[in-house]
Formats: structure tokens, sequence, C-alpha cells
């Protein structure tokens, strides 16, 4: 029985308490210092990868390009232009070279620099994917979160299964089909807003970054309803009850945070995916973005060109991931701790 | 099995299960009946509207869309069922090998970092890479697609099979010298077969979409072949004409797909069920009483029920608790007594699916008279009652510095501003004795060590002086010298404000330490009620169980003394719950017994001490 029930002893708190700041700035630099060396490691591998795509292809790639009329100069060319005809160890050399420099060769079709293609369109990509991604996030947020909090309690039984079957449904549609049905009701019938490309500022955006965001916003509502029961669980909420906080406060306060982290993570994810993967929807909206001008590429067999953009796109995903984790990071503090 | 047809019971499943089959008709009989139709130009008959026969139209060169839907049907959903199952066959694979490298830690972390780098690689940009260097067609389409979804199966795989090997019959199996093989198939991959079967059904309805995709970019199937990927872009090229050529297909593509992922939806919910069930009926809540400001809380017949899976089950039953003023009322019992369970209830904190009923349940009435809404309820309660929870690490929110959630309820219930909240946050930190309070509620939870933080949590609890601190278990966390200190410092409040506590504990010493009154709770109700300083001389034989188990008053970790395990609350006994484990037990204990009283606020729970009261010619004083 040791316990001495009296004047309590004033406890002086741990050491980390005296200099907070430093510490966290410190503990900062380790984990940016972290991230930043596994970007480079990505990188690097994604560099190799890509010089390897060109020498993947079955068979001669400069004889399959140019078929059986090539003339030998015409041969001797496109092979130059690959780097073929170096040996494959001063080729990777080469290519990293270009690379660090910018420099990532020409296109065979156009004898544009592929470096200037990608400048020129890699704005537009990002503009469409930031804009579907900025749509995904608020209308999942909202909607997940909404109907995960009406549902927490188990009653409502029909509000979640016709949220679980239109979402469902939504998460089907493929973007193709959404893209021309969108340009049909709101293109051609309504003639609300343009049918294709770029020009028309702001009103060209609408359709092609609706297009993207449903399927998306489908799966990231289901999500965020079911993290949002999640976070119901959690005992800071519960602690949260105990201050007897309306609905609404523990909800944004104490819910909608946590809700949050894991939505971003997903929404850098996508985020991701729509910069490489809106392809579908640029080409049916016309927009003069990357994923137009990589499927004009593959169906051209334009090797420097493919390589560049995949190599672009594959660096700004990565590049993109290490922001959300920062992002996260300043969010939830504990994330710096992590050994990862 | 039954639990499996259940999952198909519901409107959405059976329809989602009628389209597949009829598709699957589509895919086998398709070919045979209308591969004619689907193939035959027939230019007389170009770009026709939908008819009965034609409910598609026909495309330019004549050929019956609906036709060509209907054939492409098989070799659609083969690609699709190639690459989902293909990649989830070697995403599982994948991803088991990597949690198998348990002793390989570098190379483990090494192989999860290029699954996570590749999952944030676009699947599409993957797939058409893929197609670049083989070629356009359908089979490489297939190929790259599968390869697309390979790093999100394994990651799946990865990390359901990484709990799965820690878990005793791997470890035994390593042991026995099992050689990796045999072990991944023995052991892990048929814990991890539901998990996969869902995740298959799910990349195969992503496939879908995806091949089709690359077919509308006319990257995947070549002409004459066809998908419907390629059935709908012909009929997209000509939409504004005819619509019903391209959103024919677009309704297979998408209802197929939804059925698909709305069945695995189904299974996955099924076999990771969480417990979203509603309580029954209305729960009973404390009433505002005004008049004997000295008993902060009265509750008589407390029971909780709580809406399972499995059916209603009652862990408390009848509980009778008063609280006076400046009293510490200990609550005793192993888990699963109902010791947190009560302590929830009177704080109204429990989840959803319980249901709370009460003969009476009272507290002091708020001095601006009975509260209306629901707002003035809530303000009577954030002023009645605080909550110190036992895990202060998981109780604080991890995001939130800690003095705004200690002030939190004050902002919202006293309408404090932002600096006078800070500034009684600081005062509590204060009191609590955390050192350099007005620099510590800046930090978060996690800058704080173990006993620091449960300081925070109680200072939380504090932060509107309630008349009642329910702190349920509040030093079990800790380590023995922390928890004295943390005890010291409740003792200290509850002289130096007057408030009321409810001690939560399992441990028979901290409680005889701390408290003026102690329950002693099994199978939901409470059996033993005695002064603190009797705690010694118990009468209930569980109580002189626990003791025994003790002897020095020490933590009771189980009844090691006592054979048997607490009751189930599924299935507790009719009559006293102690009975299977009882060496007293007699006919008489299959009858419901109650408190009765054994001296100055001494009551017993038990057939035997009945007996006693009436064979003393003890005077008896009412409790
Ligand atoms: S009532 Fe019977 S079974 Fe229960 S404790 Fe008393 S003697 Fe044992």
């Amino acid at each position: 029985m040791s316990v001495a029930v009296g004047e309590p002893r004033v406890s002086v708190g741990d050491v980390r308490a005296g200099a907070p700041r430093a510490v966290g700035l410190r503990r900062w630099a380790r984990f940016i210092a972290r991230r930043a060396a596994s970007l480079l490691v990505i990188a690097f591998i994604l560099i190799v990868a890509t010089f390897f795509l060109v020498r993947l292809i079955p068979g001669d790639p400069a004889a399959r390009l140019l078929g059986d009329t090539a003339t030998p100069d015409a041969y001797e060319m496109v092979r130059e232009r690959l780097g073929l005809d170096e040996p494959v160890l001063s080729q990777l050399v080469n290519y990293v070279g270009g690379v660090v420099r910018f420099d990532l060769g020409t296109s065979l079709v156009s004898d544009f620099s592929v470096a200037q293609l990608i400048g020129e369109r890699l704005g537009r990509s990002m503009l469409l994917a930031g804009a579907g991604t900025a749509l995904v996030l608020l209308t999942a947020m909202v909607g997940g979160v909404t109907v995960g909090v009406m549902t927490v309690t188990g009653r409502r039984r029909g509000l979640d299964n016709s949220f679980t079957v239109s979402t469902g449904l939504l998460g089907s549609v493929p973007e193709y089909v959404l893209a021309t049905v969108l340009v049909l009701v709101f293109g051609i019938w309504l003639g609300w807003l343009p049918v294709a490309g770029a020009d028309a500022g702001l009103r060209s955006l609408i359709l092609p970054a609706v297009a993207v965001a449903v399927r998306p916003a489908a799966t990231l509502a289901r999500i965020v309803r079911l993290e949002t029961f999640e976070a119901f669980s959690q005992d800071f909420v519960r602690t949260g009850r105990s201050k007897r906080l309306p609905t609404i406060v523990l909800v944004a306060r104490h819910v909608v945070p946590n809700v949050l982290t894991s939505a971003l993570t997903m929404g850098g994810v996508i985020l991701g995916s729509l910069l490489g993967g809106a392809v579908v929807v640029e080409t049916v909206f016309a927009w003069p973005g990357l994923g137009t001008a990589l499927i004009t590429a593959v169906r051209a067999s334009d090797y420097p060109t493919i390589q560049g953009i995949v190599l672009v796109l594959g660096i700004a995903v990565v590049l993109l991931n290490t922001i959300i984790d920062l992002v996260l990071a300043a969010l939830d503090p504990r994330r710096l701790q992590d050994g990862v | 099995m039954r639990n499996l047809l259940g999952t198909f019971r519901s409107v959405p499943s059976i329809a989602a299960l009628i389209v597949l089959v009829l598709i699957l008709f589509a895919a086998i009989f398709g070919e045979p009946l209308f591969g004619d139709a689907a193939r035959n130009p027939d230019v007389l008959n170009a770009e026709l509207g939908p008819s009965l026969a034609q409910p598609f139209g026909t495309d330019q060169l004549g050929r019956d869309v609906f036709a060509r839907t209907v054939v492409s049907a098989g070799p659609t959903l083969l690609r699709a069922l190639l690459s989902g199952l293909g990649a989830a066959a070697v995403g599982t694979v994948l991803g088991v090998a990597i949690s198998l490298q348990r002793g390989r830690p570098r190379l483990q972390s090494l192989a999860q970092r290029v699954l996570e780098t590749s999952l944030a690689f676009p699947a599409l940009l993957t797939a058409i890479f893929v197609t670049a260097v083989l070629g356009s067609s359908g089979s490489a389409a297939t190929i790259g697609i599968g390869l697309a979804l390979i790093p999100g199966l394994a990651r799946l795989a990865q990390s359901m099979s990484a709990s799965i090997v820690e878990r005793d019959f791997v470890r035994a199996a390593e042991q026995l010298g099992l050689r990796r093989p045999k072990i991944l198939f023995r052991e892990v991959v048929p814990n991890l077969a539901e998990t996969m079967v869902t995740a298959a059904a799910s990349a195969t309805a992503l496939a879908l979409i995806a091949v089709s995709a690359l077919s509308f970019l006319q990257l995947g199937v070549q002409a004459p072949d066809f998908d419907w990927g390629t059935v709908l872009a012909a009929g997209l090229s000509r939409i504004y004409s005819a619509p019903w050529a391209a959103l024919g297909p677009a309704a297979f593509i998408t209802v197929t797909g939804a059925s698909i992922a709305y069945l695995a939806d189904a299974i996955g919910r099924r076999a990771n069920r969480r417990a979203v069930i509603a309580a029954t009926g209305p729960s009973a809540r404390p009433e505002a009483v005004t008049g004997d400001d000295d008993i902060v809380l009265d509750v008589r017949g407390l029971s909780v029920s709580f809406a399972t899976p499995m059916g209603e089950v009652t862990p408390v039953r009848g509980v009778d608790l008063t609280v006076r003023r400046g009293e510490i009322v200990g609550i005793v019992g192993e888990s699963g007594s109902g010791k947190s369970v009560t302590s929830m209830a009177i704080a109204e904190l429990l989840p959803p699916n319980a249901r709370v009923r009460a003969d009476r349940w009272t507290m002091v009435a708020p001095a601006e008279g009975e509260p209306a809404d629901a707002a003035s309820r809530r303000r009577w309660m954030a002023q009645r009652i605080g909550v110190v929870f036992q895990d202060a690490m998981t109780s604080l929110n991890p995001a939130m510095r800690v003095g705004r959630q200690i002030s939190e309820s004050a902002r919202v219930h006293r309408g404090l501003g932002r600096s006078e909240a800070q500034a009684l946050a600081v005062e509590r930190l204060g009191e609590v004795r955390v050192a350099a309070p007005e620099l510590r509620v800046g930090q978060f939870p996690h800058e704080f060590s173990g006993g620091m933080r449960q300081r925070v949590v109680i200072a939380t609890g504090m932060i509107n002086h309630p008349d009642l601190l329910i702190a349920d278990e509040p030093t079990t966390a800790l380590d023995v010298t922390v928890q004295d200190e943390v005890l010291a410092l409740l003792r200290h409040l509850n002289r130096q404000d007057g408030s009321s506590i409810v001690f939560i504990s399992h441990d028979l010493a901290v409680v005889s330490e701390l408290c003026d009154r102690v329950l002693v709770m099994y199978g939901g109700t409470i059996v033993e009620e005695l002064p603190a300083d009797q705690l010694a001389e118990p009468q209930h034989p569980y109580t002189r169980a626990l003791l025994a188990a003790s002897p020095t008053l020490d933590t009771v970790q189980h009844l090691a003394a006592i054979p048997g395990n607490p009751p189930d609350p599924a299935m507790y006994p009719p009559g006293c719950p102690f009975a299977p484990r009882c060496p007293h037990v007699s006919d008489r204990c299959a009858e419901p017994v109650s408190l009765v009283s054994v001296g100055t606020g001494h009551r017993v729970a038990c057939v035997l001490a009945a007996d006693d009261r009436a064979d003393s010619s003890d005077v008896e004083v009412p409790a």
C-alpha cells in the first residue's frame, strides 16, 4: 500500500517541455530530409525505367517504327534519335544526363523538342487534374461526412442503402460515357457550355472537371463515410461528447480533421491518377493536355515523347505525394515521428 | 453459408445477381445466337434507328449494334476477369511474400516502399505504357491493366497477411520447420481468402472499365475484333445523330461494372461487419431535481442493453448508485463485470446501439431552473459531470493543442472568448500540477509524457468544476509512481473543490486507499456495497475470493483462486451470477438475490448473508 495521499508533489514536465520549438524544427528537418532522399531514389528509378521502355520493345524498335519501306538513312536517323547506335551503358548515361538538363530528346514525328511539348501541355493537365481533385474532395467530404453522421446511429437504413447503391452506380460509370453524356446534354442540347477545347477559360473547364471527378468522388464518398464511422468510435470523439459539444461542433472540430487526413491522402492519389489518367476525358473534350499528347504519341509510336511524358507525369505524381505527406505532417504532428 | 445467402437478400443484391446471370448468358449464348447479325455488314440498312428487332439500331455498316454488344460480352468479360483475377493472384502472392520477410526488415521496408510508389502511379498510365511496349492489342491491354492493378492488391494482401503471420499458428508452423511455400498455402492464404476474393471482384469491375477505356482510345482490341469499348467508341462517334448506339453499350458496361462492384462490396461488408445497429428503443435520461443539493446523483434500477447482430445483450442489470456531495465512490470488478458500462451510462456516453433504462435517475437541477431545450440540457450536463478516461493518449485529439482541448467545453457552454478560455486552461493545468502551464497549453498531446497527458485529461474533465467526476480506470495505463501521483491529485481535487468522484477500477488496493465507499460489481449487478475501511472483511463470497486472490490488496489481474470465468452478458444465469463459480452454492442461489443490509452502509447480495441477518439479533441500521 504505497499510495501516499496528501499534498500532491508538483511534477516537473519532461525535458522536451523546455524547448519545444527547436525540437520541432529538428524533427521537421529530419522528416523533410528523409522524404527528399526517397524522392530522389524514386525519381532515379523512374528515369531508368523509362529508359528501358524503348529497349523492352520486342524486336528492333527502329525497324518496327518505320515498317518495311524504310530507307537505310531513315533507319539510321531513327536509331540515332532513340540513341540506339551506342552501347547500352553510354546510352543510359546520355539519357540521364539529358534528363538532368531537361533535355528529353526530340519527337520522332514532329521534330519538336519533347521538353517543349511537355512544357506547353503540363499546365493544362495540372489545371484539369487540380480542378477535378478539388471537386472530388469537396463533394466526397461533404457528402460522405453528412451521410456518415446521419447513419452512424444505425437508424435511417433507407438513406444508408440508397447512398451505397447510388455511389456504387456512379462509381461504375466510365469517364468516357459520362464525358459524352455531359457533352450531349450541356454542350449540344442545352448549349450552355463549350463542347471541346480549352479556349473559353473557366467555362471550358467545367465539363471535363465534372467528367473526371464523378467516379473518384463516388468512391471517396464511401470511404469518407466509413472513416466518419471510424472517427466516431475514437476515444477522443467520446471525450468530445463528454464535453457535451453540440453535434455540429463535435463533427467540425474532432471528426472532420481526422477524416480529412485520410481524404487528403486519397486526394493525393486521385490527383496523381488524374494527372495521367484523365487521358480519356482529355481525348473526348480535345483538352490540350498531356493525356491527348500521350495518346497521339502512342498511336504514332513516338517513343521519345512517350518516354518524356511518362517520366514527367511519374515525377509529378511522386512529388505530389511528398507534398501531401508534408501537409499531413503539419496537420497531425505525430507523423513526424514515424520512422518511415 | 446461410450468412452468405443473407448477404444476397437485399433488393439491390438480387438485382445485381440477376444482371450478372443475364450477362453470363449473353457471354455464353451471344455468339451462336447473334454472331451473324453482329458481323455481317448490310449496307442497305446502315444507321437505322432503334426498333424492336434492333433495340440499339445499326451502325454505319448496317450491323446490329445490340447484337454486337451481346456478342462482345464474352471477350470483354474474359479480359476483365483475366486482368482482375490475375492481378489478385499475383498481388496476393507478392503481398504475402513481403509480409513473410520478417527476418529481413530492410528488404521488407524497401519492398513496401516500392509498392507504395507504384500505387501512386496512375493505373491507366501504366496500362498505356505497356501497350506502347507490346503494341496495341486486346492481350496487351489485358496485361497492361492487370499489371496496373497489382500494386494495390499486393498492398492489401501484405497488410492483411502481416497481421496473420504474427499469429501463433504461423509462428508454430515456422518453428516446426515448415517451409515458406507450405506455410503460405496452408496457413496464410486460407485466412486471406475472403478479403482477396472480394478485392479480386472489385478489381475485375475496375478492369472492365479500364479495358473498355483502352479499346475506346483505340489502344486495345483492334478491328475486325471488337469489344464493348470499341462498340461504344463507334457509337460515340455519332452520338449526336444516334445516341442509342452509344448509350446502349454504355449501359451494359456501367450496369455490369456496378453489379460486380456492388456484390463484392456486399460480401466485403459482411466479412468485416461493423455493428451499426440501432438500439431497440429510447434511453432513459437523468431528470433535474431541485431541493436536495447534497445528493449529486441518484440512480435506481439502472440497466443497459446493447443491440448486437446476435440480439440484445444486457451487461448491466438493476444497479443502484447514489453519490453524495464530496464523496468518492469506488466501483470494482473484473473486466466484463459491467462497471465501465455503468459509468459510461451515467455519463450518457454510451454508443448509439445502447439502451439505458432506469426506475429513477436524478441530478441536481441547474441554478436557472429545469433545462428546457437541448442546448441548456448539454450545458447542464457539462456543469454537473466531468469525465476522466482510461487511455489519455487516445482520449486526446492528436491534432489539437491541449489548451484548446481543455477549455473547449467552457468555450462552448460558458461563451468564453479565446483568451479567457486560454487563461482558464492555464489555470486548470496549474491545478493539476503541471509545471509551466502557460507553455504547455500550446503543445500537442504527443509532446506530453503519459502521466502528464493523464493530468491534461483530468484538467479537461475538471474544466467546469463539475459536481461529479467520473474516472474510468484513470490510472490503469500508467506506471506505479505516476499512478500514485494521479491518485494523490484526485484526492486533492476532491478535498479542495468538494467534487464527488465515481472511481472505476479493478484494483482493490487503489480503491480502498482512495474511496469512501466501494461497490463490488459482478455479472452486471452490485454484489456488495461497503465502506472502504471495511474492505478487509467482506461478506460476499465473490468479494472474499477477490481478496483472497490478492491478499495484500494488490492488483486483481484474474481470479486464479476461483476456477471459471465471469459470466457472458449474453447468458447470465437467472439467479446469483456468481453461482457457477461459488464454493457455497446451493439450490436457493438459482432464485434472484437482492442486496440486503448487514451493517452500517454494508449491503450484500447473497443468500448466506440474508441467513446471517435473519439469525443474528443485530439491530439493522438503514444504509
Ligand atoms: S447467492 Fe449463492 S451462489 Fe451467490 S454468492 Fe451467495 S452462496 Fe454463492
